[in-house]
């Protein structure tokens, strides 16, 4: 066993429910311990299929090959559906989405929550950027690891190999390096592959990271950047304007079906505090995150 | 006793603490953590000779432990494994269980930590509390290394995030009936964010 080792666990360990010190104590006085092995013990051995002994790896939900089938269908078949599927592997986002997101963008500058010149990122461009070490000053022990988003492009515009190199060379205020001695790879992030980039020579399997299928891996990336546009521009972020619960909800349930992937609709603060419940009136914004297919509605403003 | 007897002997002198420990953290009520040691344990026997040597059998405990919790949850686990002296045991390891302190700070960091994620939570927690490192964790959750420390950073970001909000609102909440959020804190991955 290793102590924890980033100042964050710290944090963990303090609210750990239990002190592991007294239990094992405890335990190991404890006649229940003895009675328990007995008992245990004294079973007939079974040779059943007993599902909670799997030690094979449990995807939450696998990679599936309809996925790769899909990518195919899409780069020959505009779009499916009724017309109304947006088509994977064609990065063809509504203009109207995308002014949606920049006027958002522009609200929420004014209000100080975007930087000027810069807009919000997607979840959809998350890079993992993986430096060797020395080459930055990422405090996260000896992982030099940083997820990041490559947003400087345009929302309109694919985005390519060069955004994503060039975010984690020179595009994070943790190092600068020459892109050009960058390495594309992939990283399982829950439900999807996002990409990662290596430096130094890194190899990507000796790394712990897959070899990346850039025009597959770029493919999927745009493919989701289109879709989370879409679900975004139906609420921003920002108080100039309302859109209520219920109705940002009958909106996003309505593309989860248009998109025809595995979404599930979440509400911040369902449940927790209360604050924000299905139905509601309360103002809400709309945000994707793909690791595991979540559309949450939450407040606006934060 | 065979050799794979005295083996199961060794798995269970060396693990249940771990095991209890891991249950007791996961479960609101002691009942339930006495059966996921019991469940675990009686799955590690009747696949015993399946069971890794040394520390990978720790993690096989509990990556078994993971799934019996998870079958609890669904509401399929039977109790009928439980000696009455487990019975007799359990208002003890209830008590194992430590209470909220009295702690402003401590409290705050509590509630930021149940706003997480199950994911995140429990990602934080094998590192946090069980102390395991990246590729142990890997192994319990049954992913890739890569895909844990990719996992981990953002959970910790995550936790780092709801923290700071968390102790923002405590001070507001002093003063004033103020908007409480929770996994908001998310919405918002990548540094562009001036919140």
């Amino acid at each position: 066993m290793t102590r924890p080792d980033h100042p964050i666990d710290e944090h963990v360990r303090r609210v750990d429910p239990v002190d592991a010190q007294q239990a094992t104590a405890l335990w190991s006085d404890s006649r229940a311990k003895q009675a328990l092995f007995e008992e245990i013990t004294g079973m007939p051995l079974h040779t059943e299929h007993d599902p909670t002994a799997a030690v094979e790896p449990l995807r939450r939900r696998p990679t599936s090959p309809r996925r790769l089938a899909s990518l195919l269908a899409a780069m020959l078949l505009f779009t499916t559906l009724a017309g109304t599927a947006i088509a994977r592997g064609v990065f063809t986002p509504d203009p109207q989405d995308v002014d949606a997101l920049l006027e958002n963008d522009e609200v929420r500058t004014r209000h100080g929550f975007v930087l000027p010149g810069s807009r919000e990122g997607l979840d959809a461009e998350s890079v993992v950027c993986v430096w060797a070490d020395g080459q930055s000053d990422v405090p996260d022990g000896a992982n030099d690891v940083l997820i990041t988003n490559a947003s400087d492009g345009r929302l309109d515009a694919p985005i390519t190999v060069d955004d994503l190199t060039s975010e984690c060379a020179t595009g994070t205020d943790s190092a600068t390096l020459d892109p050009g001695t960058a390495t594309l790879c992939a990283s399982e992030e829950g439900d999807v592959t996002i990409p990662a980039v290596l430096f130094a020579g890194q190899d990507c399997a000796a790394a712990g990271y897959q070899p990346a299928d850039v025009p597959a891996l770029l493919a999927d990336i745009n493919h989701r950047r289109q879709v989370e546009i879409a679900f975004r521009s139906i609420a921003g972020n920002q108080p100039e304007t309302c859109l209520p619960a219920d109705e940002a909800a009958r909106l996003v349930e309505a593309q989860i079906t248009r998109v025809d992937e595995p979404f599930q609709m979440e509400y911040a603060g369902y449940g927790v505090v209360g604050r924000l419940l299905p139905g509601g009136g309360d103002c809400v914004s709309v945000n994707v995150f793909w690791a595991d297919h979540t559309v949450l509605l939450g407040p606006v403003g934060n | 006793m065979a050799d794979h007897d005295a083996r199961f002997k060794q798995l269970y002198e060396d693990n249940s603490h771990l095991i209890l420990c891991y249950a007791l953290r996961r479960t609101s009520e002691p009942e339930d953590a006495a059966d996921v040691v019991a469940e675990t344990f009686t799955v590690a026997w009747r696949r015993r000779d399946e069971v890794p040597d040394g520390g990978q059998g720790r993690l096989w405990l509990y990556g078994v432990a993971r799934r019996v919790l998870a079958n609890q949850r669904r509401g399929r686990l039977r109790r009928d494994r439980l000696t009455t002296q487990l019975h007799d045991e359990l208002p003890r390891l209830g008590a194992l269980v430590t209470a909220p302190a009295d702690d402003a700070d401590l409290e705050a960091i509590a509630a930021a930590f149940r706003r997480l994620p199950g994911d995140d939570r429990e990602i934080l927690a094998l590192v946090g509390w069980e102390g395991l490192d990246r590729e142990e964790v890997a192994q319990v959750l049954g992913c890739s290394r890569a895909n844990v420390r990719v996992r981990l950073h953002r959970a910790r970001r995550r936790f780092a995030r709801e923290l700071e909000m968390e102790m923002e609102q405590a001070t507001q909440r002093s003063s004033v009936a103020g908007h409480e959020s929770d996994r908001w804190a998310v919405a918002h991955p990548g540094r562009r964010q001036a919140l």
